[in-house]
């Protein structure tokens, strides 16, 4: 269901002539020092790590707020942008001298390095609740994840009143920049779920591939084009005023079952998500940019009707507007109860309007033949705040002042 | 560049840390080369302006030692390097604010050595903070208080043990439940985190032998026949009478007292607070109250010594207050909430206080940690 939605949306781009190949921005050049990795801008009208391109590591963190009034809220809304500004910015942390522990954890040296890091911080349904007095603020789509049909969540890791997005191309550089947050914010927000995500290179070129073996996303809503960000991605019209420049993000934990897709043959995986697992490309054509073809395929004779990729996008003039901005990872989480694999798809979108885009496009997913192979767990519904425009700006001030 | 904005209110570590604006400071270009020796200390150094400086340290002298950047006037140290071995090279990075300065060697065995003063001139952002030592002499007072305070609460342990004794004797299960926590609270009050207590805490709360308080925890609480624990609890009110003896007469390591207030609330959150050392009884909470009754009473002790020194206590006060308040408010006619019975915001605001009382209390056991002064 996830997959060949990013298959699609990316090819959707590529066949409207826009950015191409939008793969893991890694490193420039692999020769160069992770310590020279430039700094993630910041400041700006929208916050870092949305447009950002994917990374080869993120983090995802949902914590539940703990401040008890809120000007403690906003204290940890101003320490957080604090932090978030050094992290993302890197330099010497303070040194404290016989006075206290160090400042920094050590991990990435005595001088920390940008190394590329982009941290985004969204909020949930439940901040809008009595605690603050921000119930008439609530961004207008905002609520608990929905449960759909064929979902198994554990209530236990989905929502919270905060996520905290962490991304960056080194795995120390994100843990660095969790320790650091949560260390700073221990009184007012307490952990809630935690998912580590990764994403592997092309294999061996092309998009790279999730934890099903398929080529996973050629390109996305391009980036570049504001007019289509503005469409698809900022939120619109509708929404409280303090919300210009924010973003709907969905974030999904999707247990891939992968001994069980292992067992399965070859053409009945390819038929099920309608494309070549060794080259990416559609079942009606050779390449991996090539268009699906519906056209001349009524019944399904070439890619089934109830292929991933077809009812994700049935490429029709109703269907461009669902389109989402998808910034997923992979993710490996050891073993379940029995033995087998816990790995999957931490499966993150954004988005202008949760409804007319990703639920639209997960209702149509409903039932299809994919859905024996993988089991949605946990997740949410935030608002990724607007940017933090100046040296003095900080996360929600818009909303809390 | 402190901003407009009031920067990390929320911890008192940060606040200490002034941890906003780091992004500011900026590497010294020229490292200098400064000697550490009886004979040369601090020769070589020539500061640049006030601001972030890169210095190597280099151990010329025959002995290992430890060095400190100090105010020559105060004794204040704004730096620390311990230990630094002999014909070893070490950096000191520390962000100066204007001032005189000079290094301190204390190489092992021989008298401190105070080096020539330099002053420094210009402007710094977020300057090392400077904080005076404390000797060993002066935790004694500390030491004190706290043995006295031990020992004058262990005649009521001793009564509480006695009255479960009798409890167990008289086969009365339900009351021996209610006084088990009773005596247990009342230990877990002396805070003796870290082995304060020596091997004595093992076998008295029981995490090393059966009988201790978790020891007869399990038994009343698992449905052993309550005559089967009259043994046990003989042990272990022989124990108390036992750490009562020893305790009065023993010398307890100034470093104990440093570490204390931190210690008792690591405890807390490490095995109280994850459930692991619930034995039946789901009074974690219970036990966590009666540890910050013991951090409290640690604190107040210690206060005297930390007023000059961190501008931090209210903040440490308040977050204790909050905390101790939060846990309190589970403790109902009926008894205390069990971890289980918490409702997710209950346990998150729970552990949200006493994590951020730990993170709190981590500069306490700096501060107070031994240095020699002389």
């Amino acid at each position: 269901m996830t997959i060949e939605r990013r298959n699609f949306l990316r090819g959707a781009a590529v066949a409207a002539g826009a950015a191409a190949f939008s793969g893991l921005a890694g490193r420039a050049n692999a020769d160069t020092s992770p310590n020279s990795d430039p700094a993630v801008p910041f400041h700006g009208a929208h916050q870092a790590g949305i447009l950002t391109d994917r990374q080869n590591h993120g983090a995802f963190l949902a914590f539940d707020a703990t401040a008890s009034s809120k000007a403690d809220l906003v204290d940890l809304m101003q320490t957080l942008t604090e932090r978030a500004r050094f992290l993302t910015a890197g330099g010497v942390p303070p040194q404290l001298g016989i006075s206290a522990p160090p400042s920094d954890s050590g991990l990435l040296g005595p001088t920390v390095p940008p190394a590329g890091l982009a941290i985004t911080v969204a909020v949930g349904a439940s901040l809008f609740d009595d605690r603050f007095g921000l119930a008439g603020a609530k961004p207008s789509k905002l609520r608990p994840m929905d449960a759909f049909a064929d979902d198994n969540l554990d209530r236990a890791i989905c929502d919270g009143d905060l996520l905290v997005q962490v991304i960056a191309p080194d795995h120390d550089t994100v843990l660095h920049a969790i320790r650091d947050l949560t260390r700073h914010t221990r009184g007012g927000m307490q952990p809630r779920w935690r998912l580590d995500g990764f994403a592997g290179p092309p294999r061996p070129t092309g998009a790279p591939r999730n934890l099903l073996g398929f080529k996973d996303g050629i390109a996305n809503p391009d980036v570049t084009d504001p007019a289509l960000m503005n469409r698809l991605v900022w939120a619109g019209s509708g929404e409280p005023a303090w919300a210009k420049g924010g973003s709907y993000q969905v974030v999904r934990k999707i247990r891939m079952l992968v001994e069980f897709w292992d067992r399965v043959t070859i053409s009945e995986q390819e038929r099920m998500i309608g494309r070549r697992r060794d080259t990416g490309a559609p079942l009606s054509g050779s390449k991996e940019t090539d268009t699906p073809d519906y056209a001349d395929d009524p019944i399904g004779s070439t890619i089934p009707l109830d292929a991933h990729i077809r009812i994700a996008n049935p490429r029709t003039k109703a269907s461009d507007d669902s389109r989402i901005l998808r910034r997923g990872y992979d993710y490996d989480a050891g073993l379940d109860s029995n033995g087998n694999l816990d790995m999957g798809l931490i499966f993150t979108c954004f988005q202008s309007d949760i409804d007319r885009q990703f639920v639209a496009v997960q209702k149509r997913l409903a039932g299809e033949p994919l859905v024996d192979y993988i089991s949605p767990v946990g997740g949410g519904y935030f608002f990724a705040l607007p940017g933090i425009l100046n040296p003095h700006d900080w996360y929600a001030r818009s909303l809390l002042s | 560049m402190r901003p407009a904005l009031p920067c990390c209110l929320l911890t008192a570590t940060a606040l200490l840390l002034s941890a906003c604006g780091g992004s500011s400071h900026k590497a010294a270009a020229t490292p200098a080369t400064v000697q550490v020796s009886v004979t040369s200390c601090g020769v070589g150094w020539k500061p640049a302006a006030a601001g972030q400086q890169h210095i190597v340290l280099a151990d010329t002298d025959s002995r290992p030692g430890e060095v400190r950047l100090v105010s020559p006037r105060t004794g204040a140290v704004f730096a620390d390097v311990e230990p630094i071995g002999p014909a070893t090279t070490a950096n000191m990075d520390v962000n100066l604010a204007a001032g005189t300065y000079a290094f301190r060697c204390l190489m092992e065995d021989e008298a401190a050595v105070t080096g020539p003063s330099v002053t420094i001139t210009g402007a710094a952002v977020d300057p090392a903070p400077g904080v005076i030592p404390v000797d060993q002499t002066d935790l004694i007072p500390a030491t004190k208080a706290y043995q006295a305070y031990v020992s004058h609460a262990l005649p009521g342990l001793a009564r509480h043990v006695a009255t479960l004794r009798h409890d167990i004797a008289a086969h009365d299960t339900a009351t021996a439940k209610k006084d088990w926590l009773i005596a247990h609270q009342s230990y877990e009050r002396l805070g003796a985190a870290y082995d304060a207590f020596g091997h004595l805490d093992g076998e008295i709360n029981g995490l090393t032998s059966t009988s201790g308080f978790h020891g007869i925890e399990s038994g009343l609480w698992h449905g052993q026949a309550v005559n089967q624990l009259s043994d046990e609890v003989d042990t272990l009110a022989a124990n108390v009478d036992k750490l009562a003896g020893v305790f009065a007469k023993a010398q307890v390591d100034p470093l104990t007292i440093s570490i204390r207030a931190h210690e008792i609330s690591e405890n807390a959150l490490q095995f109280e607070l994850t459930g692991r050392d619930d034995f039946g009884s789901h009074s974690e909470l219970a036990t966590v109250s009666a540890n910050l009754d013991g951090t409290k009473t640690v604190l107040a002790i210690v206060a005297p010594l930390l007023a000059s020194r961190t501008e931090n206590l209210p903040v440490i006060d308040a977050q204790l207050a909050k905390a101790k308040a939060l846990v309190d408010a589970q403790h109902h006619a009926s008894g205390w909430t069990p971890l289980s019975g918490l409702t997710t915001r209950e346990r998150e605001d729970i552990d949200a206080a006493i994590n951020q009382l730990c993170e709190d209390l981590a500069p306490v056991a700096s501060i107070l940690e031994p240095r020699r002064t002389s």
